[in-house]
């Protein structure tokens, strides 16, 4: 995690060396005599810093969602891709850029504050109404206690095809977009193109509450894996539980979203390598998927920076031509196990 | 407070979908008592999982009422967490994830008690602790479910319905798919359970010769409504049985125990040859 925060921050057109990093990151009196170009200052502050630690919350907010929505729904597939949520929060996101900038006169590079705003809750709504429909087309009426393979399949079924249908709108919505698509456009592929502290500051409040909420429902997702009967047996409020759970996981879907585009596998195989290799308790597996999922994705962006460089190639490649094989590698030595 | 009566279910009917639908359960009433197995049998479909639901105050009756001793609320008005402390359930045909161990598993009956935040505490353990040891699992605590028994499997749902600090339990089929050796197995931790004095205990069970054995008291549902109601041996009967079962049943006197032996007759299909309908 933190090799992985040193070389997203050290590494792109310009290599900081880690004692610049450092010596960077001191308040002025613990420098000492070291002095960094300004040049340098500017790398590390307006552009490294901000994109590695966006990059880090939205790695976390992924790999955290997905570890939950798989314990609530006790389907190893359910992550924020496979569900649709993340391209109904993207739907959502492209609907709000769509309408500002309509209004709006300077739609560069500088974001306006509100869009920071507006962007993410729409994501939001987005997000939870997917989340909502497929959940509600993907479970049998009655069928609580058994039938769960078909109950399964069903919901994965649902989440892909609404997840289709946004993203079908989506590419509408742009299409019928007149004048500048270049932040839509920039957006659907996964960039991390909008410079600056400001998406981190409007992300952070969202992914911070539902990452937080999640991980402190570890034990109410572990009474949830033997399924909503027994877990009302055992004095759950299971819709109380289900709607807590959808709500902060999906919140932080939807920022994540707002921000990075859909990245997709980061949810699916992080809480996956961390329920292979340590823990199937959510207490300590929904922690430590957020902490895998940020430095797996810091990791990835750093491949996507530099394997071609100066061109970038969009996160989500890399995140699905990197996660695949592991996760392979994975499923197969648990088969032998 | 009647210490005698723990669960009290008064003149429960239900409909599944509403008005003009077929009564799944009519006017079923029955008490629980603390240190008695309470049998509930009855074929397919007589309602006896949906009586259980009700009991467990996971489902709404259409009409009665399921109090728990001297609390006025009925049990389905409750707080989750309030009915978990009261009613235990070990459910039929349980899904278990494979991967949680029999701690675990057992500890997770203290959830109710604990809430969804509060750090797991010193009592919460010693409850859990005494649970397994009641079910005789100290042993086998680490291992994971999928690597247990059925009969294992079992006792651990058992061992934590008793974490859950509950003084009435419900069991659905507890013995379903399980063999000879570890239906004895279950029905006797049940037996002494309720041997303990502490808990009054309903047991829905198809086999009607564990029934003769292990309960103390027997009501047979048929299509929702309370055909008998009794000892094994009032309600064991030849002439009550085949009524119920639609087919002919010969009751004969177990060897060693004395209760009785309930032998479904074949002859009718058998064309007469009644010995080898005796051999089952």
């Amino acid at each position: 995690m933190f090799f992985a925060l040193w070389l997203s921050t050290a590494v792109g057109a310009v290599t900081l060396p880690l004692r610049e990093i450092l010596a960077g990151l001191l308040p002025a009196p613990l420098r000492g005599d070291f002095v960094l170009s300004s040049t340098a200052q500017a790398i590390l502050y307006q552009i490294r810093l901000p994109r590695t630690v966006l990059v880090a919350l939205v790695g976390a907010a992924l790999a955290g969602s997905g570890a939950a929505y798989q314990g609530l729904f006790r389907n190893p597939l359910a992550d924020p891709y496979l569900l649709g949520v993340a391209s109904g929060g993207g739907l959502g996101a492209v609907i709000a850029m769509t309408w500002q900038m309509q209004g709006a006169s300077d739609y560069v590079r500088d974001v306006p504050l509100p869009s920071l705003v507006l962007v993410p809750l729409a994501a939001f709504a987005g997000a939870l109404l997917t989340v909502v429909l497929v959940y509600r087309l993907g479970s049998v009426r009655g069928t609580s206690m058994r039938l769960m393979d078909s109950h399964t399949s069903r919901l994965i079924l649902a989440g892909v095809a609404i997840g289709a249908f946004a993203t079908a709108m989506t590419t509408f919505v742009m299409l019928r977009l007149q004048g500048d698509m270049y932040r839509p456009v920039a957006w659907m592929l996964g960039g991390f193109t909008i410079g600056g502290w400001r998406p981190v500051l409007a992300s952070l409040p969202f992914i911070l509450v539902g990452l937080v909420a999640l991980a402190a429902l570890g034990r109410v997702l572990n009474v949830l894996q033997f399924g909503e009967d027994q877990a009302s047996h055992m004095g759950l409020d299971v819709p109380r539980a289900r709607t807590v759970i959808i709500v902060a996981a999906s919140l932080a879907t939807a920022a994540a979203v707002a921000f990075s585009g859909i990245i997709g596998f980061v949810g699916l195989a992080v809480p996956h390598a961390v329920r292979l290799m340590w823990t199937h308790d959510y207490r300590r597996l929904v922690p430590l998927s957020i902490l895998f999922g940020a430095g797996a994705l810091l990791l990835a962006d750093v491949v996507a920076r530099t394997l071609v460089a100066p061109q970038e190639i969009p996160l989500g490649v890399v995140t699905a031509a990197l996660g695949a094989p592991f996760f392979l590698y994975q499923l197969r030595r648990a088969g032998i196990e | 407070m009647n210490p005698g009566i723990a669960l009290t279910i008064e003149q429960v009917s239900h409909r599944y979908n509403g008005e003009g639908s077929s009564l799944v359960l009519d006017r079923v009433s029955l008490q629980l008592a603390p240190g008695r197995v309470t049998a509930l049998v009855g074929p397919n479909g007589s309602g006896k999982t949906t009586l259980i639901r009700i009991a467990s105050g996971l489902l709404d009756p259409t009409e009665g009422r399921v109090h728990v001793a001297t609390h006025s609320l009925p049990l389905n008005r409750m707080t989750p967490e309030a009915r978990a402390g009261l009613v235990a359930v070990v459910p039929q045909a349980a899904y278990l994830p494979a991967d949680f161990t029999v701690e675990e598993t057992v500890r997770l009956g203290r959830m109710a008690a604990r809430g969804w935040l509060a750090a797991e505490q010193a009592s919460d353990r010693q409850a859990a602790e005494r649970a397994l040891e009641a079910v005789g699992l100290g042993k086998l605590r680490n291992r994971p479910l999928g690597k247990l028994s059925g009969g294992e499997q079992q006792r651990s749902l058992i061992g934590r319905a008793l974490a859950q600090g509950a003084p009435i339990l419900l069991l659905d089929e507890p013995t379903a798919h399980l063999d000879l050796r570890h239906q004895l197995d279950v029905l006797r931790l049940v037996r002494s359970l309720a041997a303990s004095g502490s808990y009054a205990i309903l047991l829905a069970l198809h086999d009607l010769n564990l029934v003769s054995r292990f309960s103390d008291e027997v009501i047979l549902l048929v299509e929702g409504r309370i055909a008998a109601t009794g000892t094994p041996r009032e309600v064991l009967r030849e002439d009550i049985l085949s009524a119920a079962y639609g087919v002919p049943v010969q009751v004969l006197e177990h060897p060693v125990h004395g209760t009785p032996l309930v032998v479904p007759d074949g002859a009718e299909k058998l064309g007469g040859d009644v010995e080898a309908a005796s051999t089952v």
